[in-house]
């Protein structure tokens, strides 16, 4: 009995759609990469004699850009801390409670399924009549409801690493609950602490709809660029592009280096005296 | 300082399901005791009622006197060794064994020195660097042992802790159980579902079924004087039999079974037991003589052949023959007399 994956035909088969899902998935943003290296102002593909990193050098004049880079920076780094932590607190409580459990879960998970433009108008209404003047910290309000439901789950599905056992063998050997989350939990679950802070990061970076809403002076980058497109692109914003790219690519080839670097020297003390 | 252990009409329900149904029990200090049960008899709830993970509903509990129902288990002096052994997986074997010790502070070398003992008492020198998914399934149930006893706790709690392993291995370990009882002179309790540990470890056991005791007493008295027809067929006396007449003289039980009239001493007893349970490895056939029966099954059991005979009137008795004699002679359908040798009837009183 065989599944068919050692035929030839269907070898073939399944690389061709894998690289063409792959083209699908990167050929849009290199494209864009590529033109951000293109000295003219029309958009295309640069013949290799021309070249340049005009737009990259025109990239530091850009003081509105910048602004609104750092801007995005900076509520992306605050949601990121505050929805890992609420996220972590609301697994534990996850991890504590009984027949409540799924009622929690639904809690914690449904904003992800309110649509952001409604979000945003519905925490605007509230905080126009609280009479709070939008600054970067109501935006980061619109993206924590954003962010918290995908770092929960994200930590909650590394939670399941966490056996009932070993906490309670904790607990045994005396450790208060402190000792039992920072000691037992917290070291388990750090791959799912990672990716949801990660996660976090990534999708205040990437928000528009809330943000569009809760923005007080200072623009976010997608805001701006998206008021850029509109009011006839300029080449710089490729070149912004390019770079946000690369230092994402950078960024997870980083962590994954880390991770595996962390593994290796795990497996090697093992065996080491084995 | 092994501690005593006293239980006064200690309960535990969950909704309507009664898992422990009032338990009154003494364990003495220094005592191996076993709980024996099958699953979902309550033995674990009980352990864990002991061990602080789990709050009785009503009843006490308490430790050498003193009520300790309401303390966690953080703060009680009994270290357990679980079912599943639950080792951290992201700490090394020292590690492992000295959480207990980190927990409770005080002087690093000391602490380095007593997780060293604790790894030489189960015979893991030098296995302390290693991580946990490198050990043998052996060698994970050691270090499990290793970070309870390092506590040196008054009560070392043993959840299952057999189960799962090869049978080689199982009899190891349960030999060292019984070595580290007597080394540690700590209160042992043992929850586990297999007689042969409950019998050969402990000083006394109780066997559960549904949330009660049937009976409480040493190996001895639950193998030679089941108190009920349940424990004789938990501790592997499956032919329990009525006789048609049973009655008690100078200290000697005489019954009549299938029309055979037989006798034993049965010193200390009070009344005729009602039933007969017989010990299948003091069973033999004969060509006439004894009961007259008819093999119905046949099972090859390695060391012997189990066979189950039915008498005249429908009473079926098990049977095991060594295995040196030779199949064909054994067929199903063959006809014999089973003769009772000395030691074959054990009175089962209710």
């Amino acid at each position: 009995m065989t599944i068919g994956f050692e035929r030839r035909d269907v070898r073939a088969t399944i690389w061709i759609l894998t690289a063409l899902s792959l083209l699908i998935v990167y050929l849009p943003p290199l494209y864009l990469v590529g033109i951000s290296f293109n000295p003219s102002l029309q958009p295309g593909m640069p013949s290799l004699g021309d070249i340049s990193l005009k737009w990259y050098g025109a990239l530091v004049n850009e003081r509105g850009l910048l602004a609104a880079l750092k801007e995005s920076l900076l509520i992306a780094t605050v949601t990121m801390v505050v929805s890992t932590l609420l996220a972590i607190f609301a697994a534990l409580a996850y991890l504590e409670l009984g027949r409540l459990k799924n009622g929690w879960f639904l809690f914690v998970v449904f904003p992800m399924f309110v649509p952001g433009i409604i979000q945003g108008l519905a925490l605007s209404v509230i905080l126009n009549r609280w009479q709070v003047v939008p600054f970067w910290g109501t935006v980061v309000m619109g993206h924590i409801l954003w962010s918290l439901p995908f770092a929960f789950t994200v930590i909650l599905t590394s939670m399941a690493t966490v056996k009932r056992s070993y906490v309670l063998a904790a607990a045994d050997l005396g450790a208060n609950w402190w000792q039992r989350t920072t000691q037992i939990v917290l070291p388990l679950i750090t791959p799912g602490l990672v990716g949801g802070a990660i996660f976090s990061f990534l999708l205040s970076l990437n928000e528009f709809a809330r943000s569009s809403y809760l923005v007080g002076r200072q623009n976010t980058l997608p805001l701006l660029m998206f008021g850029k497109m509109n009011s006839g692109a300029t080449p710089t914003i490729y070149a912004l592009s390019g770079v946000i790219l690369l230092v994402s690519i950078l960024a997870v080839a980083a962590v994954m280096y880390l991770i595996a670097r962390r593994r290796r020297a795990l497996a090697e003390r093992s065996v080491e005296k084995a | 300082m092994a501690i005593s252990i006293s239980l006064d009409n200690v309960a535990r329900a969950f909704g309507t399901v009664k898992a422990v149904d009032g338990i009154d029990l003494q364990i003495c200090a220094g005592e191996f005791f076993t709980l024996l049960g099958s699953s979902g008899s309550g033995k674990s709830t009980l352990l864990k009622i002991l061990g602080g993970f789990e709050k009785p509903s009503s009843g006490s509990v308490k430790f050498d006197g003193a009520d300790v129902t309401g303390v966690p288990a953080n703060r009680r002096p009994c270290n357990t060794v679980f079912q599943d052994l639950a080792l951290f997986p992201h700490m090394t074997v020292a590690e492992n064994v000295g959480y207990g010790l980190r927990v409770r502070g005080g002087n690093r070398n000391d602490r380095v020195k007593r997780v060293n003992d604790a790894l030489s008492l189960v015979d893991l020198k030098g296995y302390g660097e290693r991580t946990i998914a490198a050990l043998s399934g052996g060698q994970r149930q050691r270090v499990a042992l290793a970070r309870a006893l390092v506590m040196e706790p008054g009560i070392l709690l043993l959840d299952e802790p057999l189960t799962g392993l090869d049978e080689r291995l199982r009899q190891q370990m349960r030999d060292e159980f019984g070595r580290l009882h007597r080394k540690t002179g700590a209160t042992f309790i043992l929850v586990t579902h297999n007689q042969d540990e409950a019998l050969t470890l402990s000083d006394r056991l109780a066997v559960m079924h549904n949330g009660r005791f049937e009976q409480v007493g040493t190996p001895d008295d639950v193998l030679n004087r089941p108190a009920n027809e349940f424990v004789a067929r938990f501790v592997g006396l499956e032919s329990i039999v009525t006789p048609e007449a049973v009655r008690l003289e100078d200290k000697t039980c005489h019954a009549t079974i299938s029309g055979k009239h037989f006798s034993f001493a049965a010193p200390g007893m009070t009344a005729a037991p009602r039933k007969l349970a017989i010990r299948p490895d003091r069973v033999t056939l004969s060509e006439d003589g004894g009961i007259p029966v008819t093999v119905a099954r046949h099972h090859f059991r390695g060391r012997h052949h189990e066979l189950v005979l039915v008498t005249g009137d429908g009473t079926t008795i098990t049977a095991e023959v060594p295995s040196d004699r030779s199949p064909q002679s054994l067929g199903i359908g063959m006809v014999a007399t089973a003769e009772l040798q000395d030691g074959a009837l054990i009175p089962v009183m209710t």
